[in-house]
């Protein structure tokens, strides 16, 4: 071996994080501006998003939409109502970091002529496999 | 023979392993596997310093 690095995952990446969110199974929303998200009576809330899981599509019977919307610095943010915050909580965010950094990897390798060899689940982590042509 | 093996924690930290690759070749696929993060920790193994020794040794 002669490398290794270890890095954190930012979303950042319109396309990473739709990937992410389809890998987990979610119907969502994307807007080029963001979209008024709705509340648990049908409300208009004050947040708005750029991508929208809508509370119906959850699938965790969350009382408000979920969306993330991007920031000044080109980044996304979750936007999560504090009611829902239990079931869409560090550990989900972190699931959905973990398949845009898988989405992001494969992608990265694909495009500078790597051979995607494939993913293995191991536990709660997930390992992907490259060769060189 | 080289591979790379990304190993991706349910907090979305990746491990990038290179394993095969020696000196500047390192360097490049490993920039090719970062896309633009910055590594939280970067380190070369024996093997790389091995190389890179090598070639010093023969510009001398």
């Amino acid at each position: 071996m002669s490398a290794y690095a270890e890095t954190k995952t930012t979303l950042r990446d319109e396309k990473h994080l739709c990937a992410a969110l389809a890998a987990l199974g979610f119907a969502f929303e994307t807007h080029a501006e963001p979209q008024t998200l709705i509340g648990w009576h049908g409300e208009t809330r004050p947040q708005k998003a750029n991508i929208i899981i809508r509370r119906a599509n959850t699938g965790l019977a969350a009382s408000n939409d979920v969306g993330f919307v991007r920031q000044s610095d080109g980044t996304y943010a979750a936007i999560i109502s504090d009611y829902d915050s239990s079931k869409f909580d560090g550990a989900w965010l972190g699931r959905v970091k973990q398949e845009y950094s898988v989405a992001q990897r494969i992608e990265a390798g694909r495009a500078k002529g790597y051979v995607y060899m494939g993913r293995e689940q191991q536990g709660a982590r997930v390992q992907l496999r490259f060769g060189v042509r | 023979m080289k591979q790379v093996i990304i190993t991706v924690d349910e907090q979305g930290e990746s491990t990038i392993d290179m394993q095969g690759f020696h000196g500047q070749g390192c360097d490049k696929a490993m920039a090719d596997f970062l896309d633009g993060d910055k590594p939280s920790i970067l380190r070369h193994k024996r093997e790389y310093q091995e190389r890179e020794s090598e070639k010093a040794k023969a510009k001398q």
